[in-house]
Formats: C-alpha cells, sequence, structure tokens
C-alpha cells in the first residue's frame, strides 16, 4: 500500500501491521542468545504479535542483534534487500550504535544506519528481554504513527547508502540483482 | 615418578628442548628447534600414544622477532596433554605444514596463515579463511595497528569521544589496587 498518501485505509493498515510483525530469525552477535528467552513461554513476546520468519521474504522485522563484522554486514545487507516492503530494523545493543566494546577493532562496523535504515536502537550491552520488549513496543507505536518508513528511506538514498557500503566492502561489492531489478527494491 | 615426569626424562634424553617444565599438573611443555618439531610431535603420536591433536597456535614476540608456533596433543588414556613449541623467523615466517599428521592441521595452519602471515611450505589450500577482501598486513601481528585501521576505514559516531573513559574514571583506585 502506498505510504505517501496516508488516510483511513492507511492507518487501519498500519494498525493491522502493528499486530503481526513476523521477526526473522537471523542472529548477528552476542544478542542472539537474548531472543530465544524473549520469543518463550518466559517473556512470550507473541502476546505483542511477534512470530518468528523462516526466510527473509516472509518477515518483517529485521532484528540486529549484536556487533556485526564486515563479512557479517554483506549478508545483513542481502538479506535486508530480499525482504518486501513494509520492513523494519530493530538494532540491539551498543555494538550497532557506536561500535560499543569493539570500537577499535578491525573488521567491526561502528555505525550501521550508515548501510541500512534503522528504525529502532536498543541500547545496552547486551539489552535484556525486557529491553528488547521495550524497543518492540517503541516500534509498534512507530508503525501505528506511520513513521517506520526504513524501506521508503533505502530506496530514496539508495545512491547514499550504496557509496557506504562501498567505502566497507571496496571491490567485493554486494551484486546488483537484489535491489536493481526492474520496478525497483 | 609420575607418567609426565618419565616422559620428560625421555624427551630430554631424546631431543634437546631449551625448557621444559609443567605450566600445569598435567601438562609437560617443551621448546624444541625447527627440524625437531615433526621427530616430536611423531614420537609423541605414535611411541607414547598421544593420538588427539587440541591446538595449533601463534605467538607474536615481536620484541625477539619471532613466531613460536604452539603443538598441544592430548593422550587419550593417561589424561595428561603435551605442549611442543618452536620459534621461527618473523621476518622470514616460513615453517613446513604438518597436516599429513593429523588433518585439522590444515585449518589451523590456514587460519595461522591468514591471521599471522606465516607460510606452511606443503599446505594444500592457503587460501583467504575468515576474512575477505583484505589488503593490509596480516591482522594478529602486534605491529598492526587497529586503532590507525579503523579511523582510516570506518566512521565514528559523534559524542562517543567526549563520553567518560573507563581508564580515568577508575585510574587512581586501579593503581591503588595494583600497588597491594
Amino acid at each position: 500500500m502506498c505510504t505517501d498518501n496516508p488516510g483511513v485505509w492507511e492507518y487501519i493498515a498500519n494498525w493491522a501491521r502493528k499486530h503481526s510483525i513476523w521477526v526473522l530469525a537471523y542472529g548477528t552477535g552476542c544478542g542472539a542468545i537474548e531472543m530465544p528467552p524473549t520469543m518463550t513461554s518466559r517473556y512470550d513476546a507473541e502476546r505483542f504479535g511477534l512470530r518468528g520468519a523462516a526466510t527473509p521474504r516472509q518477515a518483517d522485522l529485521l532484528i540486529i542483534s549484536g556487533y556485526l563484522a564486515t563479512k557479517t554486514l554483506k549478508r545483513v545487507i542481502r538479506t535486508y534487500e530480499q525482504m518486501y516492503d513494509p520492513k523494519y530494523v530493530l538494532a540491539l545493543g551498543s555494538c550497532t550504535i557506536n561500535g560499543g566494546m569493539y570500537w577499535d577493532s578491525y573488521n567491526t562496523i561502528k555505525k550501521l544506519d550508515l548501510y541500512i535504515p534503522v528504525d529502532v536502537y536498543v541500547a545496552g550491552c547486551m539489552p535484556r528481554p525486557e529491553a528488547i520488549i521495550e524497543g518492540i513496543i517503541a516500534l509498534q507505536k512507530r508503525i501505528e504513527e506511520g513513521r517506520a518508513e526504513g524501506a521508503k528511506k533505502y530506496r530514496e538514498n539508495i545512491e547514499w547508502y550504496k557509496k557506504n557500503q562501498r567505502e566497507v566492502f571496496g571491490d567485493e561489492m554486494l551484486p546488483d540483482y537484489t535491489w536493481n531489478f526492474e520496478g525497483g527494491i | 615418578m609420575s607418567y609426565l615426569e618419565e616422559l620428560k626424562v625421555k624427551i630430554e634424553n631424546m631431543f634437546s628442548p631449551e625448557k621444559c617444565y609443567f605450566p600445569k599438573e598435567n601438562l609437560l611443555s617443551f621448546l624444541v628447534s625447527n627440524s625437531e618439531v615433526r621427530g616430536a610431535l611423531s614420537y609423541l603420536k605414535d611411541v607414547e600414544g598421544f593420538k588427539h591433536f587440541v591446538m595449533l597456535s601463534c605467538v607474536d614476540w615481536l620484541e625477539e622477532g619471532k613466531f613460536e608456533l604452539v603443538y598441544i596433543v592430548w593422550h587419550p588414556e593417561k589424561k595428561v596433554n603435551a605442549m611442543v613449541k618452536t620459534k621461527i623467523d618473523r621476518e622470514k615466517a616460513e615453517f613446513q605444514s604438518l597436516h599429513d599428521m593429523w588433518r585439522q592441521i590444515c585449518t589451523y595452519e590456514r587460519e595461522i596463515w591468514e591471521m599471522f602471515g606465516v607460510n606452511f611450505i606443503g599446505h594444500p589450500r592457503l587460501e583467504p579463511f575468515i576474512l575477505e577482501d583484505w589488503k593490509d598486513m596480516p591482522p594478529m601481528r602486534r605491529d598492526f595497528d587497529t586503532l590507525h585501521y579503523v579511523n582510516e576505514h570506518y566512521e565514528w559516531r559523534e559524542g562517543r569521544e567526549e563520553s567518560y573513559k573507563p581508564r580515568d574514571y577508575i585510574g587512581e583506585a586501579f593503581d591503588e589496587w595494583r600497588k597491594k
């Protein structure tokens, strides 16, 4: 549905999206271990409408759970580009915000939002499941207000994102076919 | 006399280890010359029965200009470890590949080749393993300046430099604690 033209249908669509967020089960760093308690009976994220999805094309939300090596970042970007609009990104931990304890590491990125648009950051090292649920509620609020438009932002600023990605990957840049096919992303 | 002490006497008679000592109760460590490594390891494996290869590691002795290769083997029946060390030149970092003794040495040597730049002669598959598209010097060498590399390749988030530094914050308390 077109997000340029907000109206009552868009409001209803956003209300529905908010209550049915499918999370891509892709753990990148140490935060992957916080996902099982969040999802299972102890904290039970399913009461917020959160469930796991098997593949990127079925998922709405990509949780970046911790530090990102440049090698992992490449996979994350490919995964993100394969997801369908609307898509959201929730980044956990101080590593994704400013490098965290890997601030002088030679192969960990320092700012995630240079490479993909991030909707909500959750600070902490690592954030506990309560904090993750708090971040999910913040994301739901953003979705309801129609401000979670990361996909649109990525589409409009694709050259800037690709320039930043090229600075990290150098010659081994990602292939174009995940985003530059007919009709765009 | 325990098994390891007997083994130590045998090793001292057979090879010319520089330092032969017990870092831990069930661990014998000794440093041999480059040409004796294969002999020492095959003696431990075939005669003494250290059948299990635990790990191969590399230590960078920057001040001496040496790399130290550490081979650790495990005796499954006596429940003891042995550690064979050797030092190679840092400038011309080369060593013979021992992948024919235990096949898992292949992977360790490939990683050390990538992270320290030690060339293993006779290795069947020296190609990039963990790093992708790496053009700088091998990153685990101690003279590799990670902060300089980060400043060149990544962008900092503003505000990070003004946040409190743990070293300054706990500095005095840490120094006092260390004096004790």
